[in-house]
């Protein structure tokens, strides 16, 4: 009894070989074991039906002829014409050639005539004897020629004798063979163009997978170019399209990864030099400013020391107050410009509300301000992101788009923060600010609100006014460059 | 899973079974031939009684059987039925003393009688009368009402040899100015007087010429035979178709035959063989009664009749 484990290691063997055989061997073999399977299964069924529905019809033929002969023998051996009785069974003989021999015996079971010349086959007529109330019997044996039928037919119910005919299987036997030999000769023809068929499938089916292995090695290798061809219209067709597909938009990818690096470098550049003027900005300002209404505060301090009397001197220390005050404010001033208080203070809306003011007081632009938001669940750089973004884009127009309206909105939308920057300027052509070098401003709202899980579009024409709209999540996510 | 194998191997065995098995089957060498043994020689020699053809051997068998097995009852020696084909064969069979004893027909005794002195052993009496004729029968919707009216048709003859079924008819032919190769369209030989009345039955002639016992004898055993035939014209009587015996017989064997006939219809199994026959009884019968029959012989042979 074969155990499972036995049974186990046979069919991991099984497995082992399918798997490590190519795609083309697999094909030939479930082609070739299929054509064999049905060759040699189909053949030896046919071969057996065929020798029994022979050997049936055989056997049918042999009686109907016995029985015919047996009862044409009647009156022959009746009046005893022999001649005519050995004629006919000569005749008989030479009509069907599937019989070896006819043998009449009377009804002493001796042989009147026969066929076989020059005496008997021993044991011949004792093979077959016939009872009285039989018609017929069959009886089987083999010779040395084959299989033969002894059919034993009682002439005029006995009382003439028996008339028995031997019919040779050797007939069937070859038709038997022939038709045999024919069917496996079959199958071994389809066999061969089983394996034909299949090299040639194999070659169909691997051509197209080979070559779009060796174009996603290349792609690999970080080649973008490579495109397969669609060698057919099945599935595999359909996969190198998906891989073309996916080749040009890994391509694309690439593409516009490189040009983002090429624009990070570039603001980082920028990021850094503006950071290198602002910072030449404030010790100019420091410098120019805030060192120059010092030097003459500590003149004033001088002159309010060198005071000839009260008087002079309440004067002088007057003056100096005034002076301090006109510093501080001018260092208050600085400081917020660098960094407004109100952000941090009041929170978003009302810096760029404050902002806003500020841009009033310093051009003719009229500015429409619409804060409907609720800021507080915007984290801090976030904030100030926002307020950067708002600042820039509104000093652009004020710098650049010689509007006269600007409308300012900060809403809350679905998910988050809307702020959009609208005027009726002259515009500009979208497609050109994207360039480096010809002011990041553009580009580094972007960045700043891309940073923060958000998007920026803008939207301008010559001549049609611009439309700055940035949309920030609520949940800011951490987005990597 | 081994569940499933054994399942399937299990079927695939009974499928190839009736493949595989095969009955060891004798062996006969049909190529080695050995003389055949001599027939076994029985103690005691048969009566050999030949009976003519004049219904099919197959018939004849059937019918004589009883009557052969009351003489071999009474003579306590095994009798054997002889057949032959023709009316000669029988003659030949009685001239060489083959046959012991044969039932012939009138033709055939005559000449018989002639040629070799075959003898007259007893006469069946049928219907009373030792005489039989010749009919003349036609299909029944056959218009003929007589031989003339046969003219161009086809007719079958019985036995060459034979009285009612050939030269009766023949005479009327030659009565009539006529031969009956010129006169009938076409003639064939049936060689026993059932088979020209089935002929005859079934259209494949037009007439023929019967024995009119066998006739009787046919229709009484056929039904719906007689509806097919029309009997048109009859013969003068003949002397019926004697029990002949080879002039060869033992005179005492030949004694001892011819009371066994004579006292047949005597004894129960006797009369139910002769029933059969539908013969009454034996008689003696004079070779006088058969001058009738021998002088239509005469006429026919000297107006040259063809025997075939």
């Amino acid at each position: 009894m074969p155990s499972r484990q036995f049974l186990q290691n046979w069919i991991n063997r099984f497995w082992a070989i399918v798997g490590s055989v190519s795609i083309r061997t697999k094909i030939i073999g479930i082609i070739l074991g299929l054509v064999l399977l049905l060759g040699g299964g189909l053949t030896f069924f046919v071969r057996q039906a065929l020798r029994e529905a022979m050997s049936q019809e055989l056997e049918t033929l042999a009686v109907a002829v016995t029985q015919d002969l047996a009862s044409r023998s009647t009156d022959l051996i009746l009046v005893n014409n022999m001649y005519a009785l050995y004629d006919l069974i000569l005749q008989t003989k030479s009509n069907y050639p599937d019989i070896r021999y006819i043998l009449i015996l009377d009804a002493d079971n001796q042989a009147l005539v026969h066929t076989f010349g020059n005496g008997l086959p021993g044991g011949l007529i004792e093979a077959n004897p016939l009872f009285v109330d039989e018609g017929y019997n069959i009886y089987t044996f083999n010779s040395a020629e084959g299989r033969v039928l002894d059919v034993a037919v009682s002439i005029f119910d006995g009382r003439s004798g028996v008339a028995r005919v031997g019919f040779s299987e050797a007939s069937i036997q070859r038709t038997v063979t022939l038709v045999t030999t024919q069917l496996l000769l079959a199958t071994l023809l389809v066999s061969t163009i089983g394996i034909v068929a299949s090299i040639f499938l194999t070659w169909i089916l691997t051509r197209p997978i080979l070559s779009l292995a060796q174009a996603a090695h290349a792609v690999g290798q970080g080649d973008f170019n490579q495109q397969v061809v669609r060698w057919a219209n099945d599935e595999i067709g359909e996969m190198s399209d998906a891989f073309n597909t996916m080749v040009a938009d890994l391509r694309l990818a690439a593409e516009e990864r490189g040009e983002r690096e090429l624009l990070r470098t570039e603001l980082v550049e920028r990021v850094i030099s503006a950071q290198e003027e602002e910072r030449k900005r404030i010790a100019r300002d420091l410098h120019d400013q805030t060192s120059q209404s010092l030097v003459s505060l500590i003149v004033q301090l001088k002159l309010a020391e060198s005071a000839p009397n009260k008087k002079a001197r309440t004067q002088a220390l007057l003056l100096l107050r005034e002076q301090l005050r006109a510093a501080l404010g001018d260092v208050r001033r600085m400081a917020h410009d660098l960094r407004p208080d109100v952000l941090d203070d009041l929170g978003l809306a009302q810096a760029i509300q404050w902002f806003a003011d500020q841009c009033r007081q310093n051009s003719n632009l009229q500015i429409s301000m619409i804060v409907d938001a609720d800021c507080d669940q915007l984290p801090p750089h976030a904030a100030a992101a926002v307020y950067r973004v708002a600042q820039e884009s509104l000093s652009n127009v004020i710098k650049h788009s010689r509007a006269t309206h600007v409308w300012v909105s900060l809403k809350n939308v679905s998910e988050g923060f809307e702020l959009e920057v609208r005027d009726n300027g002259i515009g500009f052509d979208v497609s050109q600010k994207r360039n480096p070098g010809e002011g990041l401003g553009l580009f580094g709202m972007q960045e700043r609100i891309q940073l923060l899980g958000g998007e920026v579009s803008i939207q301008s024409a010559s001549g049609e006014g611009t439309c700055f709209c940035a949309s920030i999540p609520c949940i800011v996510k951490e987005r990597k460059l | 899973m081994s569940r499933f194998l054994y399942a399937f191997s299990a079927i695939l065995i009974v499928l190839l079974l009736p493949a595989c098995s095969s009955r060891p089957e004798p062996f006969i060498d049909i190529n080695a031939l050995t003389p055949v043994s001599p027939n076994v020689t029985r103690d005691t020699l048969p009566l050999r009684v030949a009976v003519s053809a004049v219904i099919s051997p197959q018939g004849t068998v059937e019918s004589y059987a009883p009557l052969l097995d009351y003489i071999e009852t009474r003579l306590e020696r095994p009798v054997e039925l002889v057949q032959r084909s023709t009316y000669a064969e029988v003659n030949k069979l009685l001239e060489t003393g083959e046959v012991d004893v044969a039932f012939v027909c009138t033709g055939a005794y005559i000449i018989g009688e002639r040629d070799f002195g075959m003898q007259i052993l007893a006469a069946p009496v049928v219907n009373g009368t030792a005489a039989y004729y010749s009919w003349l029968i036609v299909p029944a919707d056959s218009p003929a009402q007589n031989l003339a009216d046969l003219r161009g048709k086809t007719f079958a003859f019985t036995d060459p040899l034979s009285h009612t079924g050939r030269l009766y008819p023949t005479y009327l032919v030659f009565q009539l100015g006529e031969r009956p190769e010129t006169f009938f369209g076409r003639t064939f030989f049936t060689y026993s007087h059932d088979a020209a009345i089935q002929a005859v039955a079934s259209g494949l002639a037009d007439g023929a010429a019967v024995d009119s016992l066998i006739y009787t004898y046919l229709i009484k055993r056929e039904p719906g035979l007689e509806m097919k035939l029309r009997i048109i014209h009859q013969s003068p009587p003949f002397g019926i178709p004697p029990v002949v015996v080879s002039p060869n017989i033992r005179p005492q064997l030949r004694a001892v035959l011819q009371t066994i006939f004579l006292d047949m219809h005597k004894t129960p199994e006797g009369r139910d063989a002769l029933a059969i026959l539908d013969i009454d009884y034996f008689i003696l019968l004079d070779d006088n009664a058969y001058d009738s029959a021998r002088d239509l012989e005469i006429f026919l042979g000297n107006n040259a009749t063809e025997t075939p």
